[in-house]
């Protein structure tokens, strides 16, 4: 994102007015090419994001006339709601169980797989990574045959003798919520250790070596070379890993669909069951309820961001400005 | 870093055991889909059908109209994968490669946006769609899906260009190129690894999109996505296990193999995003 | 980085190929469809037991006016997929009954139907079919009635197979709750383990219904959610209490199936009709379900097992099966047609022919397909009983339902059941009185704002349960 103020200084030499038209029409393409994205971004996401706060203050069905102004009722409601609280807690564990399963097992596989020496590491980085290709709502259909009661796993275990009655582990709310964590850990795992590779593969050899020379073992150098100079990347694969958890909708809904009695419901389930379902929503559909739910969400999110964001970046913004122009930018591929 | 060789077995050993559990899900879909009905209630853990069922397959394909899932579903990734391309990348140049007045704002604004607290976007999202009159052809779903600004893929490529030395540009504007032949010639082809990157990822997300194809396609079957299928299909055939079984691998394993075949390029293009 | 641009562009041109073929085709088909001069109408049918019914209904009518066609489509969200269409302008000609009539009148999205439904026609209908926010609104005919309101109270299926190879008769079944328990685990000693008592499923509706339903035979003034002496709505009764007690119990000592608490209703039918049951709970179409979708016709019927085995009963009427009409229909003309057309035959082709229920219309021909017919119609008659509905008498009560319902969490105590059942609730009493406590206080809050209503509007002093409440009560009280 350096700024082309050195181009402007080296062409000095060329005519000033030719210089200028140039960029006056540099400048008429650029607005050109951030016509799209900007036309885009105001009609298909500002207008939804400023709807979405408006509707929040009415008692709406979604049908008809948007005419009953209620003010803050709807939040007034949400916060006193037990339910919304469940969800908003069954949500945190979530996000919390995915972060810590999916980011931690998925550093401790990456640290296995970048060893050098490592034989056909193609083929086990593709197969834990598989799940990541695939479509979560469908897969929440599959695991929840293997699941049941009467289902696969169930049998297994049954077949080693490993328990004697089939265990609930979806209609058990504690049960289904640790189901819930493990598939989404299972699903997201392998993007996490792709990252992780990344952070990895951009610590230099000689650093090893140096460590290597001076005697370190595996576990001094993970801890004292390795660890260290993963901080930085670690925090944006944390922060990914929030983010995502926030976003459970796919999983839940085909997996418990928030059952039983929505000990399994996260936010965003709850905001989908009161929009769209009055069996699953209050008995009413009501869209203000669940828009207000929404920004409420939507708060929830940029707060565990911020707070993860100072936490974690503020050191680092400084330094990354400093770096800058050595850099030379994107190393992908 | 680990020596011995004993050390070195036990780590295949983990690998390969972990790696069976962690595919099993979707070798246990395979072998379902090819049981009978009863079979699939009655045979336990035992993996292989005695007799493959291949018509579930002609069924759910025809009958339960997955054929048309999957191509809305290749249409819709496809398409939505094109245009987040096209809008990050003209994006990413303007901000990346050329001075104009006004330019912080936009990045800040760029920044900010992904900072902003959403709220429950897709009822507005859907109104709006209908209001356009896009309800009933896939591009609704198209628009609703490649909307929105990719901050990840704008700063990406805006990195990119920012990056690429001065005399491409000036070597390309002595030839008498403008602004866009630079851009679609040069620039564009230069940035090839970003491209993939963006298409990759995007291309994960929208092929797994669930709730923008749920809320637009819910009332039709027409327009549905293979994940919006088959989440109706269960609703409606609840006690057609094999059939959902066979649905879910039509749903599946097209990704999983186009995967297989280029998972090289998978992971490098994601290593790829988050290196950046 | 060359080879893999390659191999970029040549999966986006395969797909856009494939992609694009793909397009032909479905163009190809509608053109190969599309004559000229037929008309098509949709209809969205969201009940799984009507689904042969309707097809029959269809193809017969298509046979005799070849200038219309009717697509079904089966909608199985159908909430979610009404709400859709209705907020996309883009409804169906006709659905089967869902969301609130009251909702779609006030976007005008529902077809006066009073050109068919003459007074006439109307008295050929079962007692009891017309009513507010139901079929009506305002005294004018918004729906095409389906079934009778005298139905869907849940009965008792027995598989007779299992009782054969057990050695019991028609003698055995239970009655009461203590019987019950008894003869169940005489099933699972003298089965080994592989026959339960009873398949259950999890639905919150599924299981207010049934906890509703035994516990009339406790605490008989409470049919549904709203005691219509006292003039509230109450669903903290002993009746319901005891009823969820009873369910809990039955898993909790093995006598009903484990799987009962995460599956639906198809899937329990399936259990059943396969033998790993011996009893299933469930509606009257049920039978249908049985005998078509899973080819098992060896069953019984007898009522639900009740609390020292005391009668009980459901409100009939609970649910306007009907058919509804978009006001925006295009093919009105024909749409009318086809109602013409049904109004003949539908009740005989879609509930008699094939089981799937009680018909709303009286003395209606057909061939029920197997012979428990019969029996789910004599046993719906005396369990389905009508009960005040206070919007016969205050239109207002309506629009003030639709208030109060509003500022509740839950809309029934379905889901705390399914909580109880599954462990998550330990102590039902307090969740349950809890939600009684937040519906009276609602409802007394919407009382304050609706001068229009008062709780006078829910006290019946002439109603007595078990006694259907007729339209001669409603003038007693005018």
């Amino acid at each position: 994102m350096a700024n082309n103020l050195e181009l402007s200084q080296k062409s000095t030499s060329k005519d000033t007015s030719n210089l200028k038209t140039l960029q006056k029409r540099k400048a008429i393409w650029a607005y050109i090419f951030l016509a799209p994205q900007i036309i885009v971004f105001f009609i298909f996401s500002a207008y939804p994001i400023v709807m979405s706060y408006v509707y929040s203050f009415y008692e709406w069905s979604g049908i008809g006339p948007l005419n009953d102004f209620i003010g803050l009722a709807n939040y007034q409601q949400l916060l006193t709601s037990e339910r919304f609280w469940n969800s908003a807690l069954v949500s945190i564990y979530y996000i919390l169980g995915t972060t810590v399963l999916g980011v931690g097992g998925a550093l401790i596989l990456a640290i296995i797989l970048n060893d050098q020496k490592l034989k056909s590491k193609g083929f086990y980085r593709a197969i834990y990574f598989l799940p990541v290709v695939t479509t979560t709502a469908i897969v929440g259909i599959i695991i929840g045959s293997i699941f049941g009661i009467n289902g696969f796993f169930n049998q297994l275990l049954v077949d080693f003798n490993i328990i004697d009655k089939p265990i609930p582990w979806l209609t058990d709310p504690v049960l289904a919520v640790i189901i819930l964590i493990v598939i989404g850990s299972w699903k997201g795992l392998g993007i996490n250790m792709v990252y992780w590779l990344a952070g990895l593969q951009s610590i230099p050899n000689e650093l090893y070596e140096s460590a290597q020379l001076d005697g370190a073992g595996f576990w001094a150098t993970l801890r004292h070379v390795t660890l260290p100079l993963l901080k930085p990347i670690a925090a944006v694969i944390i922060l990914l890993s929030l983010v995502s958890g926030i976003n459970a909708f796919d999983l839940v809904k085909t997996l418990t669909n928030g059952g039983p009695n929505f000990a399994t419901e996260t936010m965003d389930l709850f905001i989908y069951n009161y929009a769209f379902s009055s069996q699953l929503g209050g008995g009413q559909v009501r869209m203000g309820y669940a828009s207000a739910a929404g920004v409420l969400l939507g708060l929830f999110t940029f707060v565990i961001s911020m707070v993860f964001g100072a936490a974690s970046f503020g050191k680092q913004i400084i330094k990354l400005k400093g770096n800058k122009k050595k850099k030379g930018g994107v190393k992908a591929l | 870093m680990i020596t011995t060789k004993s050390a070195r077995v036990m780590i295949h050993v983990f690998l390969l055991l972990f790696g069976i559990v962690w595919i099993y899900p979707f070798v246990w879909m395979v072998f379902s889909s090819l049981k009978t009905n009863k079979e699939f209630l009655t045979s336990g853990t035992k993996l292989i059908p005695e007799d493959f069922q291949w018509q579930n397959y002609s069924e759910a394909w025809i009958t339960a109209n997955f054929s048309g899932y999957f191509w809305n579903t290749v249409i819709f990734t496809v398409s939505t994968v094109i245009i987040v391309i096209v809008l990050s990348s003209l994006t990413g140049y303007a901000l990346g490669r050329i001075d104009f007045p006004g330019k912080k704002t936009i990045m800040i604004c760029v920044v900010a946006i992904m900072f902003i607290p959403k709220g429950y976007t897709i009822i507005p999202l859907f109104k709006l769609v209908n209001a356009m009159g896009l309800d009933n052809s896939i591009l609704g779903i198209i628009v609703a899906e490649s909307s929105g600004a990719h901050v990840l893929f704008i700063l990406m490529f805006a990195s990119f260009f920012a990056n690429l030395p001065k005399s491409i540009e000036e070597a390309a504007e002595i030839d008498g190129a403008g602004v866009l032949t630079i851009f679609t010639k040069v620039m564009l082809p230069l940035s090839m690894p970003i491209v993939a990157t963006t298409a990759i990822m995007q291309f994960i997300w929208t092929w797994s999109s669930f709730l923008v194809p749920l809320v637009l396609t819910i009332s039709k079957p027409e327009l549905r996505t293979l994940a919006v299928g088959m989440e109706n299909f269960v609703q409606t055939y609840a006690v057609d296990f094999s059939g959902m079984a066979a649905g879910a691998t039509i749903s599946l394993l097209p990704v999983m193999i186009i995967f297989i075949i280029m998972q090289r390029y998978f992971i490098e293009g994601v290593a790829g995003a988050v290196k950046s | 980085m060359k080879k893999f641009s390659l191999l970029f562009v040549l999966m986006m041109t395969v797909v856009f190929i494939l992609g694009a073929c793909s397009d032909d085709e479905s163009v190809d088909s509608e053109n190969e469809n599309g004559d000229e001069d037929v008309v098509t109408l949709s209809l969205w049918n969201r009940y799984s037991e009507l689904r042969g019914g309707f097809a029959q209904l269809i193809k017969d009518f298509e046979a005799e006016h070849p200038g219309i066609r009717i697509e079904t489509q089966d909608t199985p969200e159908a909430e979610t997929q009404l709400r859709t269409a209705l907020s996309e302008g883009n409804l169906p000609d006709m659905w089967t009954n869902i969301v609130d009539l009251s909702e779609l009148m006030e976007v005008d999205a529902v077809k006066n139907l009073d050109e068919i439904f003459t007074e006439d026609v109307k008295a050929q209908f079962q007692d009891g079919t017309w009513y507010e926010n139901g079929t009506t609104a305002d005294g004018s005919v918004y729906g095409f009635p389906l079934a009778a309101p005298q139905s869907k109270a849940m009965i008792m299926y027995y598989n007779k197979d299992v009782f054969d190879m057990l050695g019991l008769t028609e003698d055995d079944i239970p009655a009461s709750w203590e019987e019950f328990k008894a003869l169940g685990q005489t099933i699972v000693d003298e089965s080994n383990g592989s026959v339960y008592p009873i398949v259950w499923n999890n639905p919150g509706w599924a299981n207010e219904q049934l906890v509703s339903m035994m516990g009339t035979a406790i605490t008989p003034e409470v049919p549904w959610q709203e005691n219509y002496k006292e003039g509230v709505p109450q669903v903290y009764t002993e009746g319901k209490i005891e009823s969820a007690e009873f369910i809990k119990e039955l898993l909790d000592e093995g006598l009903m199936s484990p799987e009962s608490v995460e599956i639906g209703l198809g899937e329990a039918e399936a259990l059943f009709a396969v033998g790993q049951s011996a009893f299933l709970w469930s509606g009257d179409w049920v039978g249908r379900q049985l005998v078509v979708e899973t080819e098992f016709e060896n069953w019984g019927v007898a009522p639900l097992p009740t609390k020292d085995g005391n009668p009980y009963y459901y409100h009939a009427g609970s649910e306007a099966t009907s058919i509804r009409v978009s006001n925006d229909t295009e093919h009105w003309e024909e749409v009318k047609t086809f109602l013409e057309y049904a109004l003949e035959h539908l009740h005989e082709t879609v509930y008699v022919n094939t089981g799937a229920g009680l018909p709303a219309k009286e003395d209606v021909g057909g061939e029920p397909p197997f012979e428990q017919y019969n029996d789910i119609l004599e046993l719906e008659s005396q369990l389905a009983i009508p009960v005040p509905k206070p919007a016969e008498l205050n239109p207002d009560i309506v629009e003030f339902n639709r208030a109060y319902r509003n500022k509740l969490e839950v809309g029934g105590i379905g889901d705390a059941v399914v909580g109880y059942i599954t462990g998550n609730i330990d102590d039902i009493d307090s969740e349950i009185e809890q939600i009684d406590h937040d519906m009276k206080d609602a409802f007394m809050e919407t009382l304050d704002e609706f001068p229009e209503v008062s709780q006078d509007d829910y006290i019946y002093p002439n109603w007595e349960p078990f006694e259907p409440y007729t339209v001669e009560k409603y003038d007693e009280l005018r």
